[in-house]
């Protein structure tokens, strides 16, 4: 009997053991003649697999399945934004590259000019001479100024983050988190509506943070009473704002009802909670009807 | 069990997830997290890097799964070619840093108690250090066999290598491991089987 011989037999009794088909003792009975090849090295396989044999901590495999689904939904969007310019203008499709190579070319020219700059003062030395070279320089205003400036869009996706962060851990969300939300929300729909070119990415930018927005404070809203029942009511309608600026029409989340059981096992007709809230007026909307079942 | 048995099924969920389908893709990272969290766990030897990796790798599925083909690969396959890569590149930047992956400190279990985590840690321990010295290929194999859960075509396959070639690997480094083992005081954990 040739070595491939025992490795056929070895890996048919390996296989059964590890699906549980069949125990060492059982395949040892089956071939006697190998007993003393496979004992050892089938006991050896047993502890490899029962060392190897650990489970991820629960909490980390759902945040895991959020993100994943967040960023499934974050790509849609994105397709479903391109997709009409996409099928008007098919060069549409090179924008972004096209984007990043102005990018590049820009960084260059701007790295060209400040070497050149410093070249011409070092090279002049005597600069109080006729010929006066000041360097390139890119930073204009002060770090302090910068963080003042930031767009409407940049302060709902502070803010946005900020509220997430809240939720997920499902502490208080406060009341002057949504005034403030509500507050960036404000301008960034007043931007929007405004005379001012938006750039296609920072459209993008702003569905995915009012889409993800909308989707958070409807779950807080269902958890809320009071002053911040009213606080994140105030928050919603602004964000809806944003959203119709954006020629998006949200639609409420469906209410979940939560069946007996959860599903230990994923079979094809398993789904989630998770559905995206705002549905763009057009283009392609093909997801299935959500059947929500309770997070594992 | 692998998971692989019903492949007509697994199909339609892969085929439903490349539309973008979320029940599609939370079946397939349900069916699929614990298995590559297992082999990058039995890879790197540290659950906190494991945890990582395992969502870098579900967020290059996504990336990559519109351009998935039925006729090059089994999903399993490709999957875990994903999950290797991942893993290759993690060494890779570890080591530019200089930072070598340390063994497990303490493996967040929720479902064990404190003799059981004790038992199962140096079992795991003992794993890597021996596998430590086994070349790259059988380090695969074991973890892409006994970590991963896939059968010896589907492991073939992840490492484009015929199902001959993957039992010879695979007998060598069993044979290899148990050599260590006899060497050291038995310290093995539970019993899956």
């Amino acid at each position: 009997m040739g070595r491939g011989e025992f490795e056929e037999i070895f890996e048919e009794c390996l296989s059964a053991l590890l699906e549980g088909r069949r125990s060492i003792e059982e395949s040892l009975f089956l071939y006697p003649a190998w007993r003393g090849r496979l004992e050892p090295l089938l006991r050896t396989a047993e502890e490899i697999a029962a060392g190897l044999d650990e489970a991820p901590p629960h909490y980390v495999k759902e945040r895991g399945l959020q993100r994943f689904l967040e960023s499934a939904r974050a790509r849609r969007r994105l397709r479903q934004m391109l997709s009409p310019w996409a099928k008007e203008a098919p060069w549409w499709r090179w924008a972004p590259t096209g984007l990043a190579a102005v990018a590049v070319l820009g960084a260059l020219a701007i790295m060209s000019a400040t070497i050149l700059a410093e070249d011409g003062q070092r090279l002049s030395g005597r600069a109080s001479d006729s010929v006066s070279v000041k360097p390139y320089s890119a930073t204009l205003v002060s770090t302090a100024a910068a963080t003042s400036d930031q767009t409407p869009l940049e302060r709902v996706q502070e803010r946005v983050a900020v509220l997430e962060d809240a939720v997920r851990q499902g502490g208080p969300v406060e009341v002057v988190v949504l005034e403030d939300l509500e507050e960036a929300n404000n301008e960034l729909a007043a931007e929007l509506d405004g005379p001012a070119e938006i750039g296609l990415i920072e459209q993008v930018a702003a569905l995915s943070v009012a889409s993800r927005q909308y989707e958070l404070l409807q779950e807080l809203q269902a958890q809320s009473s009071g002053v911040q029942a009213r606080a994140v009511e105030a928050s919603l309608a602004a964000a809806e704002e944003v959203l119709h600026e954006l020629g998006v029409r949200p639609t409420p989340a469906p209410e979940a009802t939560p069946s007996p059981e959860p599903t230990p096992s994923p079979s094809p007709t398993a789904s989630t909670t998770l559905e995206p809230t705002a549905t763009p007026d057009e283009g392609p909307t093909s997801t299935p009807p959500p059947t929500p079942t309770p997070a594992q | 069990m692998s998971p692989s048995a019903d492949v007509d099924g697994e199909r339609a969920v892969v085929d439903a997830a490349k539309t973008g389908d979320e029940a599609a893709l939370t079946e397939l990272y349900r069916l699929y997290y614990p298995r590559v969290y297992r082999y990058i766990l039995a890879r790197m030897g540290n659950p906190y890097d494991a945890e990582d990796l395992t969502e870098e790798v579900f967020l290059r599925v996504l990336d990559a799964i519109e351009r998935f083909q039925w006729r090059e690969a089994p999903f399993s396959a490709w999957l875990f070619r994903i999950a290797h890569n991942a893993v290759i590149s993690q060494r890779r930047k570890e080591g530019a840093r200089g930072r070598s992956s340390p063994l497990i400190e303490a493996l967040p279990v929720d479902s064990q108690g404190p003799e059981e985590m004790v038992e199962n840690r140096l079992a795991i321990n003992e794993i890597m250090k021996a596998a430590e010295t086994l070349p790259e290929a059988q380090r695969r194999v074991i973890g892409l066999r006994f970590a991963a859960g896939l059968t010896v075509a589907e492991t073939a396959r992840a490492m484009g290598k015929g199902e001959g070639n993957v039992k010879v690997i695979q007998h060598k480094a069993i044979a290899k491991l148990r050599e260590i083992f006899v060497q050291r005081p038995a310290v093995y954990g539970k019993r899956r089987v």
